[in-house]
């Protein structure tokens, strides 16, 4: 039985831009953010970054697109424990195959501009949540991303660590320009967006900014 | 009334003729075979499947029961046979010991011939040993035979069946088929020379064939023979035999 | 931080099953180099037998004699054997030659004893196998011919013939002319042969004895010569073929001699299939642990997908786990089993039990020694093995789909 996970979704997202998109389970956000991270092909109509159609290209390719341009924030995580938090951190640096000098330098930037300093020698399970999703927060933005995909990043956190987070993604988004395209259900974390996107069956049902 | 008496003397005589005493030819074969003394030098030539070897010896005989065999060919050189009240005795001068064979043992060739050591036992009165039935008369390489069947009344005899064709002149054995308990032919024995010897005729070249063994062959040839001599009675003893 | 030190941390995540896989490959390990140190001694014990009492490095002998060897032909002898000897000892390369007239008897009163008599030249006897070290009782052997016929008799013999020093032994023998001959020993000494084979039948006797015995005047039924150097035992052997008539004369290598030989290296072929399957066996727990590792952490191959890395580059991380796994394993393994060989040089197997009634030329009780080559060869055989078997579960990362893995989620 064929499931169709989006029908007729046609969207365009701007450099820049911090958005989010609701909708409740099955609507059809997790498979909308894959096709943006370039982790998933649509079956029907196509998906361009930068005016390039992801189709043309090889798995390898796609790989090292996600590896040079795309940035991931998952719900849960998704760090690797038995790396610290800064070779989690630096792990997308070293998949480029970056100079050793060179990661430790931006390495440590990140750190203090997320707020990690002093944590940054403890493996993930030594760390809380919020200071977990800080290092997924700066793994991802360290390879200076053009887009950042969050999936929930504040669902697993309290409410005050949380708002902590989304100020910090926002202020990201705000020196460096680097695309926010966040899944939430989280309502704070919607009224820092700009733009909402709210889908429901698969199909965007309204456009809030 | 003629014709009918002749057949019942014909047919008395014939039957004189069969009860031809077996008794009597085995009693004369017997002592044909038999001098009180005697001192020969023979010859025992093997045939087998390494080829041909001759074997030289002298052997002293006293009675029917003492036997010397003295090996004087280089193989042998020094090595004895004693037969002495029916047991079996060997020599070897580098040995210290005497083997008395006995059993199984008795059974071995003698030097790798077709006789074995067993050949040299017996020495008691035939009669006694076997029952015995007058088979018919044969002629063997031109002469007439009295062909006998031996059968054994014992186990303990090398040969339980044995067929003799006895000369009906001589009394020397002309052949001599020799079978197991079950009739399986075993040895074949062939006079092939004799000689009138102190009166009686002396069998100086005899054949053997161990029928068991492959294309063999044995020849036993008496080159001298001297019978009834001195000799001392000393010569048959276990003492002598290791001096 | 390179691929290689996540790896090498992921194999500690979950310690007790990475110490079950080790013990497992380390198990297989120990099993194996075990076994191959058995096999190992058994073919140096079977070498040194074969070369001390059976044919020395090479052996000569009348080209007859093995035609017609179940028959016990002895007519075909090597006749002169001085001679030849003199012949063979001045060839490059030979250490001695020793010539031997060896004799299957029997006891003359009991002709279903059966030993076998070894007419050897004394001088040689002693330089070939330092032959008073052998003896366990009484004298060595006196030189030239004596009244008394003497010889040494080997421990075994002594105990099944129930016979010892100052006791005669007289055996009968067969000849060079097929006829019989029998002749008078009296025990001067007793000797211990390593190989059973050997210590359960031999008489020692001077060669002059044997001679006289069986008859061949001037002959042997075998020369056996010795090297100087094993590296040049082709060469040696071939100078002394070249050097004898080939009509009449056989030339044969030591390992050409003996079937216990070739038996030995088809064990040792079986032992090889056997270690394939131990260490396959051993790597059971290993492709466990990845099958389980794969599937427990398909969260985290999707991340890792999802930030860029090829998945052959995943795979390789899960295939450097299972590489760390079996060296850790064989390591322990080996040293373990090495260590146990140590133990067994010193205080030797004794097989006893098990090789009675067989007549192989090795002794009962063998003196394993750790072999560098057959450890280095079973270390890489063992990760060969494990590599091979936990390369085929990690082949469906390469397939996996980051997304896939991510939906796990």
């Amino acid at each position: 039985m064929e499931i169709q996970a989006l029908r007729g979704v046609s969207c365009s997202i701007a450099e820049g831009e911090f958005m989010s998109i609701v909708g409740p389970s099955g609507s059809g956000k997790s498979t909308f953010l894959n096709l943006i991270g370039c982790l998933d092909i649509p079956d029907e109509g196509s998906v361009e970054i930068n005016g390039v159609d992801i189709s043309r290209y090889s798995k390898s390719e796609l790989a090292d697109l996600r590896r040079d341009s795309i940035g991931f924030i998952f719900q849960s995580y998704n760090l690797i424990p038995v790396l610290t938090a800064f070779e989690n951190i630096s792990f997308p640096l070293i998949l480029q195959k970056i100079e050793s000098n060179k990661i430790r330098k931006r390495t440590n930037e990140i750190i203090a501009r997320v707020g990690l300093s002093g944590m940054e020698h403890r493996i993930p399970s030594k760390l809380s949540g919020g200071q977990r999703q800080r290092v997924a927060i700066a793994r991802a933005l360290i390879k200076s991303p053009e887009i950042v995909l969050a999936d929930e990043p504040t669902a697993n956190l309290d409410s005050d660590t949380g708002v902590s987070i989304i100020k910090l993604m926002r202020s990201l988004n705000e020196e460096l320009n680097t695309t926010f395209v966040i899944l939430t259900h989280d309502p704070q974390m919607m009224e820092h967006t700009r733009r909402i996107i709210h889908l429901k069956d698969g199909r965007i049902e309204s456009e809030t900014s | 009334m003629r014709k009918l008496l002749v057949l019942i003397v014909a047919a008395m005589v014939g039957i004189a003729a069969f009860g031809q005493d077996v008794d009597a030819i085995v009693d004369a074969y017997s002592e044909n075979l038999v001098f009180e003394t005697s001192r020969g030098e023979a010859e025992m030539l093997v045939k087998n499947q390494y080829g041909e070897r001759t074997i030289r010896m002298i052997i002293h005989t006293m009675g029917k029961a003492d036997v010397l065999v003295e090996y004087t060919s280089r193989a042998e050189q020094g090595q004895k046979i004693l037969r002495s009240e029916n047991d079996i005795y060997l020599y070897y001068p580098d040995a210290s010991e005497i083997v008395r064979l006995q059993g199984a043992a008795l059974r071995q060739s003698l030097q790798g011939s077709d006789v074995s050591y067993e050949d040299l036992t017996g020495g008691k009165k035939l009669q006694d040993t076997y029952d015995i039935d007058y088979i018919s008369m044969e002629g063997v390489e031109g002469f007439d035979t009295h062909r006998l069947m031996f059968v054994a009344k014992s186990r303990d005899v090398p040969y339980p069946r044995q067929e003799l064709w006895i000369d009906a002149e001589t009394y020397v054995l002309r052949k001599s088929k020799l079978y197991s308990l079950s009739g399986r032919l075993i040895k074949e024995v062939k006079t092939l020379e004799t000689r009138l010897i102190a009166g009686k005729t002396v069998a100086t070249k005899v054949s053997i064939v161990d029928v068991l063994k492959k294309d063999t062959e044995t020849v036993l040839t008496y080159t001298s023979l001297e019978v009834d001599i001195e000799l001392d009675r000393n010569l048959f003893s276990l003492e002598e035999l290791t001096f | 931080m390179t691929i290689v030190t996540l790896a090498w941390r992921n194999v500690w995540r979950n310690k007790k099953r990475s110490i079950l896989s080790f013990s497992s490959v380390a198990c297989s390990c120990i099993v194996i180099t075990l076994l191959f140190g058995l096999i190992t001694a058994m073919s140096e014990d079977l070498e040194t037998n074969l070369k001390t009492h059976v044919s020395g490095d090479i052996r000569v002998r009348n080209k007859q004699f093995q035609e017609h060897e179940h028959l016990n032909p002895l007519p075909y002898f090597v006749p002169n054997r001085n001679e030849i000897r003199s012949v063979i000892e001045n060839i490059d390369g030979v250490t001695v030659v020793f010539p031997r007239i060896v004799l299957p008897v029997v006891l003359l009163q009991d002709s279903q004893e059966g030993f076998v008599i070894e007419g050897v030249d004394l001088t040689r006897n002693e330089k070939f196998r330092d032959f008073s070290s052998l003896l366990i009782e009484g004298n060595s052997l006196a030189e030239g011919f004596e009244d008394s016929l003497e010889g040494v008799i080997a421990e075994g013999l002594a105990r099944k013939l129930q016979v010892g020093v100052g006791d005669t032994i007289t055996a009968l023998s067969g000849t060079v002319y097929r006829s019989s001959n029998a002749m008078t020993f009296t025990i001067v000494g007793i000797a211990w042969f390593s190989s059973p084979e050997i210590n359960q039948t031999r008489l020692i006797v001077p060669i002059s004895h044997a001679e006289r015995l069986s008859m061949m005047t001037g002959g042997a039924t075998e020369l056996l010569i010795n090297v100087e150097n094993e590296k040049n035992i082709d060469q040696v052997t071939g100078l002394v073929t070249s050097s004898l008539d080939p009509m009449l004369f056989e030339v044969q290598k030591w390992d050409e001699v003996s079937s216990t030989s070739v038996m030995l290296n088809f064990a040792a072929f079986t032992y090889t299939i056997i270690a394939f399957v131990f260490f396959l066996l051993g790597s059971v727990a290993i492709v466990n642990t990845v099958v389980m590792s794969i599937f427990e952490r398909k969260l985290e191959i999707g991340l890792l997908g999802s930030l860029g890395m090829r998945t052959k580059k995943i795979r390789n991380i899960f295939f450097l786990e299972s590489i760390f796994i079996s060296v850790i394993g064989s390591c322990i393994g080996l040293l373990l089993g090495v260590i146990m060989i140590m133990v067994l040089s010193i205080t030797g197997l004794n097989l006893g039990g098990q090789m009675q009634g067989m007549s192989f030329e090795f002794g009962n009780v063998l003196y394993p020694r750790p072999n560098l080559v057959v450890i280095l060869g079973l270390f890489l055989y063992s990760l060969s093995v494990s590599a091979l078997a936990t390369y085929i579960p990690t082949r469906k990362i390469v397939n996996m789909q980051p997304v896939d893995a991510l939906r796990e989620e």
